[in-house]
Formats: C-alpha cells, structure tokens, sequence
C-alpha cells in the first residue's frame, strides 16, 4: 500500500466525514465512489471500508451534546429494528447479485432519493408552537433559524418503517442509509431535517456494524486504508459540525441534491461502459 | 421482598417529577454521548498508532489496526446495549422490545461471525 494511497484516502475520508455530518448521510455516498471507482477497490471491499468509516461518523457526530439534543432517540431506537433487519436481509440478497446489477440499483436508488428532496425543496416542517402534545414518537429542540424551541409530531409512522428497512438495504453498498432515511423522515414523515439528520446519524452505527462485521469476518478489509478513511473521516466531521448551524436547511437540501446526481450519474456511465 | 416504593415517593415528589416528566431520556443521553466521545477517541488513538508501527516497517502494525477497528465496531454495540438497560430500569416497554430485538440481530450476526 503505498503512502500517496494512504493519503488520498484519508484526504477522501475527511471531504466525506464533512459533508457527511453537515447532510447526515454518514459520507459513504462519497467515499463509495472513490475507493470503487477510483482506488478500484471490489464494491464489497469499499463497502466495507465505508461502512467502518460509517461507524466513526455516526459515532463522532452523536458524541456532541448539541447534536445529542436534535435527536430523537426513541423515533431511532424503534427505527433501528428495522435498518437492522433491512441490513441483514441486504448481505443476503447482495450475495446472490452481479456487481453490474448492484451498481445499476445503486445508480436508480440514488436518482429516485434526489427527485424526492428536490420535490419538496420549499417545505418546512416545523411546528412553531411548542406546547403542543408531540405525541409518542415526536420530538423537540432549540432552533435559532426559527427562533426558539420548536415541535414536531411523527406522522405515517408506517412510511419511516419502511424507509428505514431500504437504508438498511441499501446500506450493503456502504452509503449508511441516511440519504434514504433522512429525505423520507423529512418529506413524508414531518421530522425537521436537522432532527431527522441527528437521529439517523445516531443509528447509522448498528447497522453498519452488521455489515462491517460481516466483510471483516470475510478478509475484505484492507486495515491500512480502512485506518486511514476513519482518521480522514473523523477530521472532517469537526469541520462539518461547525458549519452545521451556520448554513441553512434549504442550502442543506441543495447540496444533497447535487451530490446525488453526481454519484447517480457516475454509477450510470459505469453500467454503460 | 414486597417493597412499597409508594412511601418514599411524595418526599421526592416536588424535584424528581417535572423533571422526569420533562426529560426522562436525559441520563441516556450523557451516557450515550460519553460512551461516543471515548469510543471515538480511544480507537482514532490506536488506529493512528497502528498506521504509525506500520509506517516504521513494524508488523505489529497490522495487528494494532485490526484492534482499532474492533474498538471502533465495539462503540455502537454497547450503546445498544446501554439502550436496552437504560429501557428496562425505566420500564419503557415499546424500547425494551426494540433495543432487545436489535441486541438479538447483532448478537445472531455479528457473534457468530466473528467468534
């Protein structure tokens, strides 16, 4: 393994950790393409190294208070059931499919995924009123952008069980799952971006570990590259946690939209080739 | 062993009410943040030692990695575990069944993977 590798992996790691934080899609959707696509890396060796820099992110992004306090731990605590089982299901069914055919699910799935925030660009969710009953599921927190604590209630809880079990899915290519979870908690489900950003990044971490325990069990973790993703990523995750409450959940969705497209695009020319 | 938790209730009444009633997943949540910011730090600490040993042409390097990222897999195991704890001593039956169902998939998958 050579130095210059090492180092474009940790420069990858710490761009993907940045966004990752600031979007809550945990930053495989950017570190994917680079180890597949451009260390040339098999899709089960860069989601493996992906899903432990997954972990890293997840786990560093919810070490801070701040952070701690958008989450809602009851909503992810019941959701992990079904990332966790979505997950699962996901090592099963990958292990029977062609690379050519992962690689075009994961170009669909990501341009499906950027046409729905795009959708519902202009909405907010937040309900100003905080006295309101938030119900089981429902959350609160402190906002500066909308000037106080704000509320919010948990609506088609069905719709969150059934993102929550695709992210787990789609986690297999090592993108977290955030990028579906965050989008349908958000337009479908009425949790507040930042929240629904907080709450996934929180449970990014069992799911991923089933897979990442999975490709470790099979040889497929390069130790060095992975070391060098997670050191990367976990810089970059400062730098994303400051920018957090300094840029707008509108300039939020944009980014995430842009991003999207690109690595859609990326794994669709690939197919072609 | 039939205690009577009702008696020492009202003495505790004017604190420990609002307060629970308000935040009742207040010490989860330090507990949860702690377990992050230790878990976070300790295995950034040997994975950066292992690519260290490495870079000085020591093979334990290798081996000081793979302990890294096991430390770094151990971070969400055990806040899932602390979850379930942290569930049962307050009776919130809707997380004791999540966090058992998930402790059980990690258990079933990850266990017998790695052992």
């Amino acid at each position: 393994m050579s130095l210059f590798t090492e180092l474009a992996t940790f420069a990858a790691g710490a761009f993907a950790g940045g966004l990752g934080t600031l979007l809550g899609l945990g930053g495989g959707v950017i570190l994917m393409p680079f180890l597949n696509k451009v260390l040339g890396l098999s899709l089960d060796q860069a989601s493996g190294i992906s899903v432990i820099t997954i972990i890293a992110t997840s786990s560093a992004a919810s070490a801070s208070p701040a952070r701690l306090k958008l989450a809602n731990l009851r909503l992810g605590m019941l959701l992990e059931i079904f990332t966790t089982t979505g997950g699962v299901f996901g090592l099963w069914w990958f292990g029977q499919t062609s690379d050519a055919t992962k690689e075009q699910i994961f170009a669909w799935v990501l341009a499906l995924i950027a046409l729905v925030v795009l959708s519902r660009l202009g909405k907010r969710n937040v309900i100003l009123d905080p006295t309101i009953d938030v119900g089981l599921l429902g959350g609160r927190f402190e906002e500066a952008e909308s000037g106080g604590e704000v509320a919010y209630r948990v609506r088609r809880p069905v719709v969150a069980f059934a993102a929550s079990f695709f992210a787990g899915v789609v986690s297999n290519f090592g993108i977290g799952g955030g990028i579906l979870k965050v989008p349908a908690l958000n337009t479908w489900c009425g949790v507040p971006i930042r929240a629904a950003a907080a709450t996934s990044a929180l449970m990014l971490g069992a799911t991923a570990l089933i897979i990442a325990a999975d490709r470790f069990s099979h040889g497929q973790i390069v130790p060095e590259l992975a070391a060098a993703a997670v050191l990367g990523v976990l810089a970059g995750t400062q730098v994303g946690a400051w920018f957090q409450h300094r840029t707008k959940a509108r300039t939020h969705k944009i980014a995430l939209i842009v991003i999207l497209v690109i690595v859609s695009a990326i794994y669709f020319s690939g197919v072609r080739r | 062993m039939a205690t009577e938790p009702n008696i020492e209730a009202p003495r505790e009444m004017p604190d420990a009410i609002p307060h629970a009633t308000q935040h009742p997943m207040d010490r989860l949540e330090r507990t949860i943040g702690g377990i992050m910011r230790v878990g976070v730090v300790l295995s950034a600490v040997v994975l950066a030692s292992g690519l260290v040993l490495l870079a000085l042409g020591r093979p334990l390097g290798t081996r000081v990695l793979n302990v890294g990222l096991v430390l770094l897999m151990l971070i969400p195991a055990s806040r899932i575990l602390v979850s379930l704890v942290d569930a049962i001593l307050r009776r919130d039956r809707l997380l004791v069944l999540a966090t058992a169902v998930v402790s059980g998939i990690i258990v079933w998958q990850v266990l017998a993977k790695i052992l």
